[in-house]
């Protein structure tokens, strides 16, 4: 049948999904919890309608490192590494907006820095053959106390021991007509990302190089070059997050990184959700935004820890790793069909 | 100056975890199979490893959960890998976070904290100069060697191998990809296993929520490093060890406290520099059919 091969891609999402809020619940469960009142807490659609400028501008960080994912994927590098190159974004935005005020050099060094990131990443992997996972935590790591270091001792706020100095109001990025300004440049960024994918000429060298590095280079493509633009373009991406999450959500950064922390990693899960399809991007941002906030709603209510989502989104990546699974379904799905008719 | 001598045994600390995951994970690739879930394998298996610590008083017991809670990962990386040829890579990153949500969640619920668990009994150490070492050390090196003549010295490590280089031609030889490539999966996830028991029951005493804190993908790095030999991966572990143990060397020699989160990065810049160092010469024994699936006609 082919109407079910066009729904398949549809289906598999549809069905991982279902295998995280099924996991989700098997482990409420497990730890004593009534899973059905804890899910309907978490998708209850008046929590929804009331916290949706919430959901929406925290999902605009997350669109931008799903962007930095989906990018270097399609060229058949795993960008793990989105998570350093956010922090490193935000961080420099915080800086250069504090001592500038000014909003968009505050984005603009964000991106640079993190692409000057990935493309280290980038150089270390097309010119000395190291594995780009092993240098992208290594960064993240990195990062990770780099970042703690400038917060907690070169520009600790001088009214609370516990965070960064925080930036000017002239640096920060409001609403337009009540829509977050983080949303609205997020969703700007993936319809760019997805203009460079699928109507540039580095986006059809980036999509030919990812599906077969060999094809590339008979057709004259350098899969190198190609591989390192994807990398510089997905840390300005990530970059692009940092700064949003410091210049349009938090304004400072605290000593445990709470609003950084992780947003790279669920970038991972939101781009495979979209199948790395940047269009889909701040749909799927929009899902993962959604459990996220209502696993926070969880801990309020019934003091389960809001580590759920992140239980919710490595089960749904673990069931997006093996599409052959739904394969086989759609295959006795088909063959059922076909005994039917043959009656 | 003593506390700069006790740094070379004090290396052998972290170095025993490092060691048996980069074994396990030698093992797994030996066989096609990439696992970077490592991390999210090592610190479930510490979670499990505290907890049966803590309920029955043994950390013999502990040591026996955490490989078992191992095997278990193992098996459904192994099942999606092997049998659903899956994406080996977005597996791993999924296990990494599920693993981190879990114990999280594991954490609070038992004990209520977000921080760490109370202290459970560790195995014994024996004392060298002034540093302690775990007698899990030593069989984490028996283990490699062990490893090693596995892999190179018998026929189940030749089936191995060729599994990991052409999987074809092996089925063509009669034998059973499948099956070979699972129970890799499930030997290497068990070491790994180990790694994240010896964290609480050998070293630290306590689970908490950062105990790996990147130790698996270092792990991973002297895979690449050691050219897929498991002597080589002592070596290897030593090297990444030994710079695990300099924040703590320098901070209880001269207490940089301006500088404490500085010194936390050396030992991941330090992996990135020496593996930019041999990088010319790795890689050369990586098995061909590394991460592909093996779909049969």
């Amino acid at each position: 049948m082919p109407r079910v091969e066009k729904l398949l891609p549809l289906l598999e999402v549809g069905a991982s999904i279902g295998v995280g809020i099924g996991v989700a619940a098997l482990v409420l469960f497990a730890f004593g919890y009534n899973p059905g009142e804890c899910l309907a807490a978490i998708f209850d659609p008046h929590y929804l309608v009331s916290n949706a400028g919430f959901i929406l501008s925290n999902a605009a960080p997350l669109i931008c490192t799903a962007i930095a994912f989906a990018i270097p994927a399609l060229a058949g590098l795993f960008n793990i590494g989105s998570e350093g190159q956010m922090y490193l974004g935000a961080i420099t935005s915080l800086v250069v907006s504090y001592l500038t005020g000014n909003p968009f050099l505050g984005i603009a060094s964000g991106m640079i820095a993190g692409a000057g990131l990935a493309s280290l990443i980038a150089f270390l992997r097309l010119w000395l053959n190291i594995n780009e996972v092993v240098t992208s935590i290594m960064l993240n790591w990195t990062l990770y106390f780099v970042v703690l270091y400038i917060v907690t001792q070169v520009i600790p706020s001088p009214q609370a021991g516990y965070r960064s100095v925080s930036i000017p109001p002239s640096a920060r990025i409001g609403s337009i007509y009540g829509v977050p300004g983080v949303l609205l440049i997020a969703v700007g960024a993936a319809i760019v990302a997805n203009y460079i994918v699928f109507r540039t000429r580095l986006g059809y060298t980036i999509r030919v190089s990812g599906f077969s590095p060999k094809t590339a280079t008979y057709a004259g493509m350098n899969p190198r070059t190609a591989s390192l633009y994807s990398m510089l373009l997905a840390g300005a991406f990530a970059g692009l997050g940092g700064a949003l999450i410091v210049q349009g959500i938090v304004y400072y950064i605290t000593d445990t990184m709470s609003s950084l922390y992780g947003v790279g990693f669920t970038g991972i899960g939101v781009a495979l959700l979209a199948r790395n399809m940047p269009i889909a991007i701040p749909l799927s941002a929009f899902f993962i935004s959604w459990v996220s906030l209502g696993s926070t709603r969880l801990e309020l209510l019934f003091g389960a820890p809001s580590e759920l989502s992140q239980v919710v989104t490595g089960a749904i990546l673990i069931a997006l790793a093996a599409p052959y699974a739904f394969r086989l379904i759609v295959h006795y799905i088909r063959s059922w069909r076909l005994v039917k008719a043959h009656g | 100056m003593a506390s700069w001598a006790t740094l070379f045994v004090d290396a052998l600390t972290p170095m025993t975890p490092l060691l048996v995951a980069s074994v396990g994970e030698i093992i797994n690739e030996k066989a096609g199979v990439v696992n970077i879930g490592i991390e999210g394998i090592m610190l479930l298996s510490a979670f499990a490893a505290t907890l049966a610590t803590f309920l029955s008083g043994s950390p013999l017991i502990g040591l026996a959960a955490g490989i078992g809670c191992g095997v278990a990962v193992g098996a459904l990386h192994g099942f999606i890998s092997v049998y659903l040829n899956g994406d080996q890579i977005i597996s791993g990153i999924g296990i990494n976070m599920f693993a981190y949500g879990l114990c999280v969640m594991g954490l609070v619920l038992t004990w209520h904290s977000y921080g760490a668990s109370p202290s459970v009994p560790t195995l014994p150490s024996f004392k060298v100069g002034e540093s302690s070492v775990s007698v899990l050390t030593i069989p984490s090196i028996l283990i490699a060697v062990g490893a090693w003549y596995l892999i190179t010295r018998t026929r189940a490590g030749l089936r191995i191998r060729a599994c990991g280089e052409d999987p074809r031609s092996a089925e063509a030889m009669g034998i059973n990809v499948h099956r070979v490539r699972f129970l890799s999966t499930l030997l290497g996830a068990a070491l790994m296993g180990y790694a994240g028991a010896f964290l609480v029951i050998g070293w630290i005493g306590q689970f908490t929520k950062d105990i790996t804190s990147g130790m698996g993908f270092i792990a991973l790095a002297n895979v690449a490093f050691s050219n897929w030999n498991p002597l080589l991966a002592i070596l290897g572990a030593y090297i990444f060890g030994f710079f695990n143990a300099v924040p703590y060397v320098l901070q209880m020699a001269m207490g940089f406290a301006r500088y404490a989160y500085l010194v936390k990065t050396i030992p991941y810049l330090a992996t990135v520099a020496v593996l930019a160092i041999v990088a010319r010469k790795a890689r050369m024994a990586m098995p061909r059919a590394l991460g592909k699936p093996y779909i049969k006609e």
